[in-house]
């Protein structure tokens, strides 16, 4: 064990391809439900899906974005526990909220409806993604509800908020340093009566222990081999 | 844990703040806390063991029950927001709403638990946001309200630009027919009531002018549209500008201004002349305006200097009332003025000193004030300027000899001594200065005596007991023609005045404050006997620009107003130019495609094509690439220019037309055409006959001095065009050279009133040609004859007739001797009856002229007069001569038409 987790974490191509797969899967019925709910339609696409140690997670964020940053975050613990942050850039979460609410009267700040909204919106994508992991693996999950997170990058993916979010849960022994993160780009596209179509991006990173990502490896050889 | 027990817990839930239901896995409730009892109004007996959407049917297939069964199935939870859940649960809220509806607004969470045996239950919470909700919509209504008030404000301050750029045009149509009409009217013949009348209208229009450009100015500032130029000037310019407008207000109130420039300052500057020039207008105006007596100095200092820039500090300082520290505090405030009552003794917009500031501001200086109530104030301002070129000598002796040459200042005040003293050692001049006119005299005659004489001499024309004259003439009188110094007269009343007062008194050149440095010291070369243009420097600005290497070129005027294109062409065509006029867009179109212009002046809002539409088409075809195109608008607000040159025209002038300008902007367009360089498509012309007028030729050569007149004023009165001055001379010669006869006679037939109509329009002759005292005997004679009366006669007529005589032998010894050659060839006449072939050209020629009713008709009456003189006819051609004078050319066409038939022509 201290031998293997020495080695670089890797997942190898198909693994990404089929985890991307999976992901999509669950974000095209995120999609269909917020159509739905917001009476318009709304596109979620996954561009990029990268497997990084967490500091790295950071400096991605980091440098995409210097002001505050507002996320909604979910807990799942189990045999597979982690966090699942979705990453909206301050103003664009205003915009995203405006538009899938047909707002047009400017505010400075989100009121706490708007929040709530965006808390409302970012449980539906959060759960597209663990819904993923649900029905593709064989362990069982607990799951925390959905909270409302603002700040700055460096506050939100602030690893001892989450640690003490997970902290009975979590292996004892286990170095910050291992923790790895998926950190996945992902664009919302929204479409206006004009047609005009509003593009914003936020980042869903999710949070795992290295014990968790040998899990999620060891379900990922388990799905790919049956195929 | 182990020691609670489930009803704790189920109390504890009971009182908890929000509404709780526990469902299993069927749907069926097992838990409905009092929370929930009291927001459904149904006990839990009601409600336990019965599946959730049999109680509330509406729920299902709803977000709430998706929610449900995922919580259920996949243990995932989900927030339900109060926006995005079309379908809540139907609960009630304790406090009454507005809308009169009492549903809560709720957020729901809908999460999966277990329990010991591991079996799923589905946990829902509910939250009252009723409250937040209200507040919210609150708000949002508020900033709705807020955005509609913004957007009014918005669209109201929009508006008003386009309101103010209306009205600018709206205004300065008619300002331009108003300034344009009376700048055309002065240059004809006025007797002195009129002439006083039409310069008054003159320069109210364009005082009214200066006040909606302020407006507008101001408009642009808070519009932010307000731009700063780069272009390279002269600071003598800008000084020279200044002067001109501010010179004639301090003579009116006895003010003495001076200007002094520093040597280290550089003339050739990079920046914006007008803006400048602007800033420094308003601020001497105000010093003008606020000061009863005393002194005005506008000086300039060097504060940084470096190889492309120059850091300049300019100062107007004057002693007038001052102001006080609170006064100073609201001073660069749009609309405020130091005294705000209404009892105000002064007027103005009070935007003047707004704009300054903000001029300096974008020429990178700052502005300030220093002032104490009653002791006067001191504007200050800075500015960053380029340099064009690094040379900092301004006056270069033409020779060695020159340099440390004696020369004597006479001036009572202080202020005005030491700034000439300085300018004039800025020349490299060794200078002596004294405060009177005995002084001077000591000091001359103690340099005679030291053999070391002064070269020159500056009197001031005011000064105490011994005046600059009389300081002058007792100078010639005391010393021998070969040491007399070259007396040079500094006063900063007009010329006309002075040259009057100081007649024979054998002064060498006068200058008139503020003196302008170039002018002093081209005036100085010339006391010293060099060569310099001096003349074009001491007369009154005329067009400001020689439009000689471009007379004859063909303009197309493109206007619809019917009185602008008259002002625009006869301002061309004085100045020698061909007009021909479009009446809009498409007009001038066809027009450049069928004949050849040299440029096309382009009003931009017209019927049928605007400008912008018209010249974009005509830079559409390549042949008409070069073709100068020149907008011509009323529309003086900021962007117009950019607008103009971005459809590919050349320049922007603004109306009402500045003569100067638009000659300037021509000249740079114009290619001067090479002499004998034939049209090759001619064009009819608007000038009637150009062929018949006498030649117009700037080399008229005109008297170097005439008896009686200032050539320099007489000048000046037409503009500094010599043709037309020539003119004069030549009308005042043929037609009145009898005058006095004239007069006697009708005062002989006891005609008073046709005495009074002849000495009325003699005296506004006069005073055109520059001959002051004839002016004032006429203007004498003629106040008497119009009382109808003949007293006092005896007195008034010799002087006018002896000034009449002295004139016209003056007159007539220049036609005589300077120009024979164009005089008519008087001794060819012949004395009997001239035939029909030699009198026919001078006849259809005069027909020609009556009928354009111009007077220039009088040339030829006088040639007719000389063909037919000692004929009966002769008569008849005076009577027609008469009514030419006075303009009356009807009657004189009447006149004429007999005199035709009876000569049989």
């Amino acid at each position: 064990m201290h031998g293997e987790r020495k080695k670089m974490f890797r997942l190898s191509e198909l693994e990404e391809d089929a985890l991307k797969e999976f992901f999509n899967m669950g974000l095209g019925m995120a999609a269909d439900s917020l159509s739905q709910m917001v009476q318009n339609e709304v596109l979620l696409t996954l561009p990029k899906l990268k497997v990084v140690p967490y500091e790295e997670a950071t400096h991605m964020l980091m440098e995409s974005q210097e002001e505050k940053l507002v996320a909604v975050r979910q807990n799942f613990k189990g045999e597979l526990t982690g966090t699942a942050l979705l990453i909206f850039p301050g103003n664009e979460s205003l915009e995203l909220v405006r538009t899938l609410l047909h707002e047009d009267i400017p505010l400075e700040v989100l009121t706490e409806l708007e929040q709530e909204t965006l808390l409302d919106v970012g449980n539906v994508i959060l759960n597209a993604f663990l819904e993923s992991f649900t029905q593709m693996m064989s362990v069982e999950f607990e799951f925390e509800s959905a909270e409302f997170l603002k700040g700055s990058s460096r506050f939100l993916l602030d690893i001892s908020s989450h640690l003490a979010a997970q902290k009975q849960s979590l292996m004892e022994g286990v170095n910050e340093d291992d923790e790895r993160a998926f950190v996945l780009m992902m664009d919302f596209k929204t479409s206006d009566e004009e047609d005009t179509q509003h593009t914003l991006s936020g980042f869903v990173v999710l949070l795992f222990s290295q014990q968790a990502m040998y899990i999620l490896k060891r379900e990922l050889e388990v799905i790919l081999s049956n195929l | 844990m182990a020691d609670l027990d489930n009803s704790l817990l189920a109390n504890a839930l009971d009182v908890s703040a929000v509404g709780t239901i526990i469902l299993d896995e069927k749907h069926d409730v097992v838990f409905w806390n009092k929370w929930m009892q009291k927001a459904t109004r149904l006990p839990s007996d009601d409600v336990l063991g019965r599946s959730l959407f049999t109680i509330f049917q509406e729920l299902k297939q709803s977000r709430i029950h998706k929610a449900i069964d995922n919580a259920l199935s996949s243990g995932l939870p989900t927030t339900l927001s109060h926006r995005l859940t079309p379908t809540p649960f139907p609960l009630y809220t304790a406090s009454e709403r507005a809308e009169g509806s009492p549903r809560m607004d709720q957020m729901v969470q809908i999460k999966a638990i277990r329990n010991d045996d591991g079996n799923r239950y589905c946990c829902i919470q509910i939250q009252d946001i009723t409250v937040t909700v209200s507040r919210e919509h609150l708000l949002r209504n508020q900033a709705r309200e807020l955005q509609a008030a913004k957007e009014i404000a918005q669209n109201a301050n929009q508006a008003k630009s386009d309101f103010l750029a209306n009205m600018s045009h709206e205004i300065r149509t008619p300002m331009n027919a108003i300034i344009g009409m009376a700048h055309l009217a002065l240059k004809t013949q006025l007797d002195s009531r009129q002439a006083d009348y039409v310069s008054k209208i003159h320069s109210s229009a364009l005082a009214l002018l200066g006040i909606i450009n302020d407006i507008l100015d101001f408009s642009k500032i808070e519009a932010g549209k307000l731009t700063i130029e780069s272009v390279p000037f002269h600071l003598d310019d800008v000084l020279n500008d200044v002067a001109n407008l501010i010179a004639m207000k301090a003579e009116e109130k006895g003010l003495e201004v001076s200007f002094h420039v520093d040597t280290g300052v550089p003339m050739h500057l990079v920046g914006d002349p007008l803006r400048l020039g602007q800033i420094l207008i308003n601020l001497a105006n105000n010093a003008v305006k606020f000061t009863e007596k005393g002194n005005i100095v506008l000086s300039i200092h060097l504060l940084k200097e470096a190889e492309y820039q120059v850091e300049l500090h300019f100062k107007v300082q004057d002693t007038g009332i001052g102001l006080t520290e609170e006064q100073q505090g609201r001073l660069f405030q749009a609309f405020s003025q130091a005294d705000s009552s209404t009892t105000r003794k002064f007027g103005g917009t009070g935007l003047g000193l707004t704009i300054c500031k903000r001029l300096v501001e974008m020429m990178g200086g700052t502005i300030w004030v220093e002032s104490q109530p009653n002791q006067g104030s001191t504007f200050h301002f800075t500015s960053l300027l380029a340099r064009k070129d690094t040379s900092r000598r301004r006056f270069r002796l033409p020779s060695k000899e020159y340099v440390g040459v004696p020369v004597l200042v006479a001036d009572d005040n202080p202020v005005a001594r030491e700034i000439l003293q300085k300018s004039l050692e800025s020349f490299s001049f060794q200078v002596t200065a004294v405060a009177s006119g005995e002084e001077a005299i000591f000091e001359l005659e103690r340099a005679a005596r030291e053999k070391h004489p002064f070269k020159m001499v500056f009197l001031d024309w005011k000064m105490g007991e011994m005046d600059g004259v009389r300081t002058a003439q007792e100078i010639n009188r005391r010393f021998p023609e070969l040491n007399l110094p070259k007396i040079i007269m500094v006063t900063a009343y007009s010329r006309e005045d002075v040259a009057l007062a100081a007649d024979n008194a054998g002064i060498d050149v006068f200058l008139t404050k503020p003196v302008n440095l170039s002018v002093m010291f081209e005036s100085v070369l010339s006391a010293l006997g060099q060569n310099t243009k001096r003349a074009d420097h001491t007369l009154p600005r005329g067009s400001g620009c020689d439009l000689g290497p471009i007379r004859g070129a063909n303009i197309l005027l493109v206007e619809d107003n019917e009185i602008n294109q008259q002002v625009a062409r006869e301002l061309l065509e004085d100045e020698g130019l061909h007009v021909h006029i479009a009446n809009n867009g498409q007009e001038a179109v066809n027009c450049v495609r069928a004949h050849t212009y040299d440029a096309v002046l382009m009003d931009l809002q017209m019927p049928v094509m605007d400008g912008f539409t018209a010249s974009r088409t005509i830079r559409s075809d390549p042949q008409f690439a070069d073709l100068p195109i020149i907008a011509m608008t009323a529309n003086a607000m900021a962007g117009d220019r950019e607008k103009c040159l971005l459809v590919g025209m050349n320049e922007h002038v603004s109306k009402p037309i500045h003569p100067p300008t638009l000659f300037e902007t021509l000249r740079r367009f114009i290619k001067p055409r090479p002499v004998g360089d034939a049209d090759p498509k001619p064009l009819r012309t608007t000038t009637p006959a150009p062929n018949l007028k006498p030649e117009h030729r700037d080399d008229t050569p005109l008297p170097d001095q005439l008896d009686g007149v200032d050539i320099q004023v007489g000048l000046g009165n037409v503009n500094g065009k010599k043709p037309l001055y020539y003119k004069i001379l030549k009308n005042i010669y043929s037609g009145h050279r009898h005058i006095t006869r004239s007069i006697q006679e009708a005062l002989d037939k006891g005609d008073h009133a046709a005495a009074h109509r002849l000495a009325h329009t003699f005296k506004g002759m006069a005073g055109t040609m520059g001959a002051k005292t004839l002016q004032e005997t006429a203007q004498r004679l003629e106040t008497m004859l119009k009382s109808n009366s003949t007293e006092g006669i005896a007195e008034l007529w010799p002087p006018f007739s002896q000034e009449v005589e002295r004139v016209m032998s003056g007159l007539e010894h220049y036609f005589a001797t300077v120009i024979p050659a164009k005089s008519p060839p008087r001794n060819t006449i012949p004395r009997n009856m001239p035939t029909k072939e030699q009198l026919q050209p001078v006849f259809s020629q005069l027909r020609q002229l009556l009928e354009d009713g111009d007077s220039d008709a009088l040339l030829l009456v006088a040639q007719a007069k000389e063909m037919l003189s000692g004929q009966p006819i002769h008569a008849d051609l005076e009577k027609m001569e008469v009514q030419i004078d006075d303009y009356e050319f009807e009657t004189a066409q009447r006149i004429f038409k007999e005199i035709t038939v009876h000569l049989a022509i």
